[in-house]
């Protein structure tokens, strides 16, 4: 019923960096609230559909809903709060970690580069085992 | 020397929320219709900006949260703490302290 709407303000609030537990239960609040106020609009005569309009707009839009948690830093969580802190520290977990990245995203470029080299090493070994043999055998 | 004034009016949810609540333990939206009731609908909060002010305050110690089952239904209710009660002292006075200015200066007579 309201999922669409408070679809777009979970995305606006994960994306600002509100912890998910509060957003989930804001979430669930804000669904009693709009509850609450069908349930009234209906009671006033007003049909199902118009309750429905009537309750989101007393909710307000989900661009000033998600306005007034984000102004609301104790929401957030740790990398919302010091979002400096948290690049810094990406940036730190990044550096050691980009090579196993890029080694999973190439692993079919890795495993044929890996693959010649067993066989350039094998070949070589035969070649020098097979001369070592003939110098001894000579 | 006074301190300086909080920004105008966005420390109002939070006054009248504290207020009511130092009365009476309440739930969102039967505290949204409260405010209207006490303030005689001059102000009209935002329904769901409510909620933000809300958990902020109890994130900060100022408010305590318990879901309770009333008519079958859960709702969850929002009661002072006592750092909510000294919150609501500083509040209460500051915004004495502005209006008390304000009203000083509307009776004051126009300069010509």
């Amino acid at each position: 019923m309201h999922e669409q709407a408070f679809g777009r303000l979970r995305g606006m609030l994960v994306a600002g960096g509100v912890a998910p537990r509060h957003v989930q239960r804001l979430l669930t609040e804000l669904s009693e609230h709009c509850e609450d106020l069908e349930r009234d609009a209906m009671a006033a005569g007003m049909t199902a559909a118009q309750a429905r309009d009537e309750a989101l707009r007393s909710l307000g839009s989900e661009t000033v809903l998600a306005e007034a948690v984000l102004a609301r830093t104790e929401l957030k969580g740790w990398s919302g709060r010091w979002p400096r802190t948290a690049q810094a520290l990406e940036g730190l977990v990044a550096l050691p970690a980009m090579p196993l990245a890029y080694c999973a995203g190439h692993s079919a470029v890795i495993a044929r580069w890996s693959a010649s080299c067993g066989l350039a090493l094998l070949m070589t070994g035969t070649l020098l085992l097979s001369l070592q043999w003939i110098i001894f055998t000579a | 020397m006074p301190q300086t004034n909080p920004p105008f009016m966005s420390g109002v949810p939070e006054l009248l929320i504290l207020r009511l609540l130092a009365r009476q333990e309440m739930y969102g939206y039967e505290l949204v219709k409260a405010v209207r009731v006490v303030t005689r609908e001059a102000i009209a909060l935002g329904e769901g900006v409510v909620y933000p002010v809300l958990h902020g305050l109890e994130r900060n110690g100022a408010l305590k949260a318990n879901r309770r089952s009333v008519n079958g239904r859960t709702r969850v209710y929002y009661g002072l703490t006592a750092k909510g009660r000294k919150r609501l002292a500083r509040l209460a006075g500051e915004w004495g302290r502005i209006s008390g200015g304000i009203a000083s200066a509307l009776g004051e007579p126009e300069h010509a």
